[in-house]
C-alpha cells in the first residue's frame, strides 16, 4: 500500500538532505520562464506610481518611531496595503521587507518593530485577498476555491494570483526606490514559509535593489513533489483540490504543472543574486524538506542553510536570532 | 450557553479562590530580600543599536536566569519586564528586540518550558519556586541603573501573563501591566479532585489573589475558546482587579498569539 499519509514521510535527516545536494525538482523550469518574467516586470513597470504613506490610526505617535500606513495602487487598479516602520534617524537606514505565511496577513504592529529595534526600517505587505487589507481586482478564470495557488490555472498563467501578487511587489519596489532616508544599498527581504517563497521571486525579479534574503522553509515550491508526496494539504491543499476536482485521473497533470512552474519558488532561484540566509526544520509536514531543497540547490548566489532538527513548520527562534547579524552587519557575510 | 450569554456570566464571576491571611507577607519577602547577587554576559550580537546580555541572579541558594535587552547610551530607560508561558521557554533575541524601538529596555525571565496541565494536576507544578523568581527577578530589575523605575510595564502571555500581574501586583508603586490569557487562578472553582490541604496551598498561587494589589493599570485580553486558561479564571483575575483596567475579548480565539491584541500592547507602551 501506498503509504504516503505517515507524516514520518516528511521528516528528514541532515544525512538525508546531504544525499540531496543534486535535487532540483520534479518538473522542469519552463523554457521561457525568464523572458515570461521580463514581460510581467515590465507591465509592472508601467503602472504608475501612486501611493500614500500616513500615519496610522492604530496607534498613537511614538517619538523613537513612526508607525505608518502604506497604500498603493497595484496592478489592474487593486489597492495594496503594507505597514511601514520607520525609526527616527537622521542617516540613511537599511530597510527590510517583510512578507507573511500563507494565508493571513502582516502580523502585528509590535512584532514587526524588532527590525525597527535593529535600526532599520520595515516594509510588511499584506497579500490582497489572503485575511488582511488591500483589495485584489480578482476575475480569475476558473476556480478560486481554497487556494491561491491554483487561482487563475484554468486561464494564462499571466493572470495567475501570485503572478499578479509579484508584479506587486515590483510596484513596492519601485517606492522603496523614492523612500527618503533609506540606505538602497541595504535593502533586504524576511519572510518564513509563503513569506519565504515570495522574498525569493522578489529578491530574483528585483535583483539590482535586493542586498540580502532571510528564507525560511519556503513555500509555493516543487509543486509536483508537494503533491507526489501527498503533502498537497493544509497551505498546499489547493492542489489536492484542483487535482480532485479538476483532474480526477490526472490526464492534465502535465499541463497544470507545468503552468505552476511560473510561480515555482526553485524556478527564480536561480536569478536571486544576493547573499541567502536559509533555514529548514527537519520536520516540516507543511513544506516538506525535499521541496526546499529543490530550491536551495537552485541558488546560485552565496548561501548558508541551517537544519533544525526536531522542528517543523514554526516559529524557530535560532533561525530568527541568526537574522541579527545578517542584517545588522556592514557588509553582507554569511 | 450561547457566546454571549456566556461573557455575560463570566462579567460577574469572581472565581471561588480563598485569600490566605498571611498572602502579602509570603510575597513580599521576596521584593525586600537582602541585595541578592547578579552577574552578567554579554551576547555579542552586532546590533549597533542595543545591548544584549544574559543575566544571572543568585538568591535563596538558586540562580534565576534572564535576558536583557537595552537601547544602546548612558541614559535611563522605561522597562518592559516579560514574562513566558508554562508550555515554552524565553522568547527569542530577535523577538524581544521588538521592544527597543519604543525606546524601552526589556527582561525577560528564562525558565524551564513544562508540559504539565495545571486543570488536571496543578498540585505537581512548583506555582511557589516560579513565582518567586519571578518576584525576585521584578526586585532586580526596578533597581537596575539603566531603568526608570518608574516606568515599568509588565508583560506576558498564559502563565507569563499571570507572572506579569503577579509582579504588578508586588511593585509598590503605579505600573502598567499587559497580560494576554493569564493564569492560573480559581483552582477552587476548576480543578477537580484535588484535596483540600492542596488547594490550601494553591491559594497561595491564584493570581486573582494578586489582583487586588496592583496600582497602577492592567490591559488584559481574553480568548474565550481557551481551554488552557479558561475564561473562568482569566475573569476571576479580572473582577478582583481595583486599579484603573481594560479588558479587549476575543471570541473565536484559543490559547495564542492574538496580532490584534499585540498592537494594543503597542499602544499601550505609548506613556
Amino acid at each position: 500500500m501506498l503509504n504516503i499519509w505517515e507524516s514520518e514521510m516528511f521528516s528528514m535527516t541532515a544525512e538525508e538532505i546531504a544525499a540531496l545536494s543534486e535535487y532540483l525538482g520534479a518538473t522542469a523550469i519552463p523554457e521561457d520562464f525568464e523572458s515570461f518574467w521580463k514581460v510581467r516586470m515590465a507591465e509592472a513597470d508601467k503602472v504608475s506610481l501612486e501611493y500614500t504613506i500616513a500615519q496610522t490610526k492604530e496607534l498613537p505617535s511614538f517619538d523613537t518611531c513612526e508607525y505608518l500606513d502604506l497604500w498603493f495602487k497595484g496592478m489592474d487598479g487593486g489597492r495594496v496595503y503594507a505597514k511601514y516602520i520607520k525609526p527616527v534617524c537622521l542617516e540613511p537606514i537599511p530597510l527590510v521587507l517583510q512578507f507573511h505565511g500563507y494565508p493571513g496577513a502582516s502580523r502585528s504592529w509590535l512584532e514587526q518593530s524588532s527590525f525597527v529595534g535593529m535600526g532599520m526600517a520595515v516594509i510588511a505587505v499584506d497579500c490582497p485577498g489572503q485575511g488582511g487589507r488591500g483589495h485584489d481586482v480578482g476575475a480569475y478564470t476558473g476556480t478560486t476555491v481554497a487556494g491561491h495557488i491554483v487561482a487563475g490555472l484554468d486561464g494564462k498563467p499571466e493572470k495567475m494570483y501570485y503572478v499578479r501578487l509579484y508584479q506587486n511587489v515590483r510596484i513596492l519596489c519601485r517606492i522603496v526606490k523614492q523612500l527618503e532616508g533609506v540606505d538602497l544599498e541595504r535593502i533586504f527581504v524576511n519572510g518564513a514559509s509563503q513569506g519565504g517563497g515570495i522574498g525569493l521571486a522578489c529578491a530574483a525579479l528585483n535583483s539590482d535593489l535586493i542586498k540580502r534574503a532571510a528564507i525560511l522553509y519556503p513555500f509555493l515550491s516543487d509543486y509536483r513533489m508537494v503533491w507526489e508526496l501527498g503533502a498537497d494539504e493544509v497551505a498546499y491543499e489547493g492542489l489536492r483540490y484542483y487535482s480532485r476536482w479538476f483532474d480526477p485521473d490526472g490526464e492534465k497533470q502535465d499541463m497544470w504543472f507545468s503552468k505552476l512552474g511560473y510561480i515555482d519558488s526553485k524556478n527564480f532561484a536561480h536569478m536571486v543574486k544576493c547573499p541567502v540566509l536559509f533555514g529548514t526544520g527537519l520536520e516540516d509536514d507543511v513544506c516538506p524538506p525535499q521541496t526546499q531543497c529543490a530550491v536551495y540547490n537552485n541558488l546560485n548566489c552565496a548561501k548558508k542553510r541551517y537544519l533544525f532538527p526536531g522542528f517543523g513548520h514554526e516559529e524557530i527562534q535560532d533561525f530568527d536570532d541568526l537574522i541579527l547579524d545578517f542584517f545588522c552587519r556592514r557588509e553582507a557575510m554569511l | 450557553m450561547t457566546l454571549t450569554e456566556y461573557k455575560k456570566k463570566l462579567e460577574s464571576y469572581s472565581g471561588k479562590g480563598r485569600m490566605p491571611a498571611d498572602f502579602e507577607d509570603i510575597w513580599k519577602k521576596y521584593m525586600t530580600a537582602n541585595s541578592p547577587s547578579v552577574s552578567v554576559e554579554q551576547v555579542p550580537f552586532l546590533n549597533e543599536t542595543a545591548i544584549y546580555e544574559n543575566v544571572c541572579i543568585t538568591a535563596d541558594g538558586r540562580e534565576i536566569h534572564a535576558r536583557c535587552i537595552r537601547p544602546r547610551g548612558d541614559g535611563k530607560y522605561p522597562l518592559v519586564l516579560m514574562f513566558h508561558d508554562l508550555s515554552r521557554g524565553v522568547r527569542g533575541w530577535h523577538h524581544m528586540t521588538r521592544f527597543i524601538a519604543q525606546g524601552y529596555a526589556v527582561i525577560a525571565l528564562n525558565e524551564e518550558k513544562s508540559d504539565l496541565d495545571w486543570l488536571k494536576s496543578p498540585e505537581n507544578i512548583d506555582f511557589q519556586r516560579r513565582y518567586a523568581a519571578a518576584i525576585t527577578l521584578t526586585a532586580v530589575a526596578i533597581r537596575l541603573p539603566y531603568v526608570q523605575a518608574k516606568r515599568i510595564v509588565t508583560w506576558g502571555e498564559g502563565l507569563g501573563a499571570g507572572l506579569a500581574i503577579v509582579a504588578a501586583a508586588l511593585i509598590p508603586y503605579e505600573v502598567k501591566c499587559a497580560a494576554l490569557n493569564p493564569m492560573p487562578a480559581d483552582f477552587r472553582g476548576l480543578c477537580k479532585g484535588v484535596s483540600e490541604d492542596d488547594l490550601r496551598k494553591l491559594d497561595y498561587a491564584d493570581v486573582s489573589n494578586f489582583a487586588p494589589f496592583i496600582l497602577g493599570e492592567v490591559l488584559m485580553g481574553v480568548c474565550l475558546m481557551n481551554q488552557v486558561a479558561p475564561p473562568e479564571a482569566q475573569y476571576a483575575i479580572y473582577n478582583k482587579l481595583k486599579c484603573k483596567k481594560n479588558i479587549r475579548v476575543y471570541p473565536k480565539y484559543i490559547h495564542e498569539r492574538v496580532n490584534f491584541f499585540e498592537n494594543e500592547v503597542l499602544s499601550f507602551l505609548k506613556d
